[in-house]
């Protein structure tokens, strides 16, 4: 009886790894025939610069909204990356209990929030304000990012206060030990805690660079490469989101749209194939 | 006349209301092996702790009493990092950082601000030669450290905290995490450190303390009940308690 339960369990979890690795290969299947046609036609003028799908004579020239994602995704990472790895550190070093207990409860109910509510937010509330500090929209690159940081803060900061609560206090306190002060303590400890922090930038980064709703609703729509922080702007995502459901199926600039699928999903495997290989580096250095 | 290290005046230690050292009244004399012995939960691993001001991280923690370092007390030291520089530590189990082989011992020197490139290779490999470990890691100081042996990790340890050039080496328990072999190059190592340093070992094994101390200090529930030069201890111990350790009844 022992027995049949085992096997029945086995396959059971067996069946659900096999479809989780199907679906994605399907998903990468079909992303990649869908866009073959956008590919074929267009060739490489899919990487010049003019969006205009449904024109008379259409362009579908991503670049300039591949390169808006990109800054976009680099600058607000980067600013989430330090703020969440600053506060993860004084959360871990020195905040007492109630702080720490505090904060915690607060990061919960922040990364609860759905992304539509913060770009609702960031419409009626930043935009106004981005507008009376003298911006020409308050739908713009600033918006967009400063409410990609409210989504993912959140989760850089839990994470990395986690990667860091893990360092074995033996580490810690052979730092402390021979003399070395709070900074030097803390260079150790995040050396220990890198592979955790470094899954966590991943995380962060591909959330960023393929969230939609907020960047639709607040980055400002405009397919011009970004040369001020308040300039409006189109990332590829929101271009997606905004036309996928109104395009003629089957259609060339339907095979376009799945094509910034296809691309939107090959970056993010890179990030996360490249983010394991650095990730299993460091590991060897922790744990031989 | 032997110079006097520590000298450790009516020391208290509590965690919360838990009082885990009892009056301890004792003096640790430089240049010699001291080893503190007990049973678990004596307060031996507290005690070493607390010379180098470790529990300072404990919340509940808290002592009452003096421990003098060369006259000075160590509770009223401003420069804590100045202190531990001078009076280091090593685990119990080896616990290298996520770092090269070289970095592991570099890093002391870093804290220190010592930023001369030769200058740090040079004291890198003296603390490595003085752990007698130099000729095992020679080739592979870019490696990461926890690739070692625990034997080597251990050394390797031993030569971070010798590379700031401390003047007393406190141990706690180094060899209960290896093996014999590894144990005993540890031990060597002690006893030619002994020459130069203050060392101060907390151990479990009475055999180690027999082998490698020319002082022994022992606890028992929080409480000094021996201390004195290890031969005359073992030859005659004062209390039934040390006689009973020395015989393998308790311990």
């Amino acid at each position: 009886m022992k027995k049949i339960g085992e096997t029945l369990f086995k396959s059971i979890v067996f069946t659900a790894a096999i479809l989780v690795a199907a679906a994605l290969f399907g998903i990468i299947f079909f992303l990649f025939s869908e866009s073959l046609r956008a590919m074929k036609e267009i060739g490489w003028d899919l990487f010049s610069t003019e969006w205009f799908p449904v024109w008379e004579k259409p362009d579908f020239g991503i670049r300039t909204m591949l390169l808006n994602s990109i800054i976009l995704t680099l600058w607000t990472s980067f600013v989430v990356f330090s703020i969440g790895i600053i506060v993860a550190l004084y959360l871990h070093s020195y905040a007492n209990k109630r702080e720490k207990e505090l904060m915690l409860r607060v990061l919960e109910y922040v990364s609860g929030i759905p992304s539509v509510v913060l770009g609702f937010f960031g419409i009626v509330i930043v935009a106004p304000i981005l507008l009376k500090a003298g911006a020409w929209t308050g739908q713009n690159f600033f918006n967009a990012s400063f409410m990609l940081s409210v989504l993912t803060l959140p989760f850089m900061i839990s994470l990395s206060y986690q990667s860091l609560e893990k360092v074995p206090k033996e580490i810690s306190e052979a730092a402390v030990s021979i003399g070395a002060r709070d900074f030097a303590v803390m260079i150790v400890e995040l050396r220990y805690a890198m592979p955790g922090i470094v899954n966590a930038m991943m995380s962060v980064f591909n959330r960023i660079f393929g969230e939609t709703m907020i960047v639709l609703m607040v980055a400002g729509g405009s397919n011009l490469l970004v040369r001020s922080f308040f300039d409006p702007i189109r990332p590829l995502t929101a271009t997606l989101g905004s036309e996928l459901g109104e395009v003629e199926v089957k259609s060339l600039h339907y095979s376009a749209l799945f094509f910034i699928g296809f691309l939107l999903l090959a970056i993010s495997l890179a990030i996360t194939l490249l983010t394991n290989y650095i990730v299993r580096w460091r590991e060897r250095w922790i744990r031989g | 006349m032997d110079e006097v290290v520590f000298e450790i005046r009516d020391l208290c230690a509590n965690y919360g209301t838990h009082r885990v050292l009892d009056h301890i009244n004792v003096k640790i004399k430089s240049k010699k092996i001291t080893a503190i012995m007990g049973p678990s939960g004596c307060g031996k691993s507290t005690f070493l702790r607390i010379l180098n001001r470790l529990n300072d991280l404990i919340e509940d923690f808290s002592i009452t009493g003096q421990i003098l370092y060369k006259g000075q007390d160590i509770y009223k030291i401003k420069e804590l990092n100045l202190y531990r520089r001078q009076v280091t530590m090593v685990f119990q189990r080896p616990n290298p950082f996520p770092m090269s082989i070289f970095d592991n011992v570099a890093y002391g020197l870093k804290i220190m601000g010592i930023k001369d490139k030769e200058l740090v290779k040079q004291r890198v490999q003296e603390a490595l030669k003085k752990a007698a470990l130099w000729d095992e890691v020679k080739d592979k100081l870019k490696k990461p450290a926890v690739q070692l042996s625990g034997g080597q990790q251990q050394r390797l340890c031993i030569a971070r905290a010798l590379a700031i050039e401390p003047e007393v080496i406190l141990l706690d328990e180094p060899t209960s995490a290896l093996d014999p072999i590894a144990t005993t190059k540890i031990e060597r190592l002690l006893e030619t450190l002994s020459e130069q340093y203050t060392v101060i070992i907390v151990t479990h094994s009475m055999g180690q303390a027999l082998r490698i101390s020319d002082e022994l200090i022992f606890l028992y529930q929080g409480r000094l009940i021996e201390y004195g030069m290890t031969s005359d201890v073992v030859k005659a111990p004062n209390h039934e308690m040390t006689r009973q350790f020395l015989t393998g009844k308790i311990g």
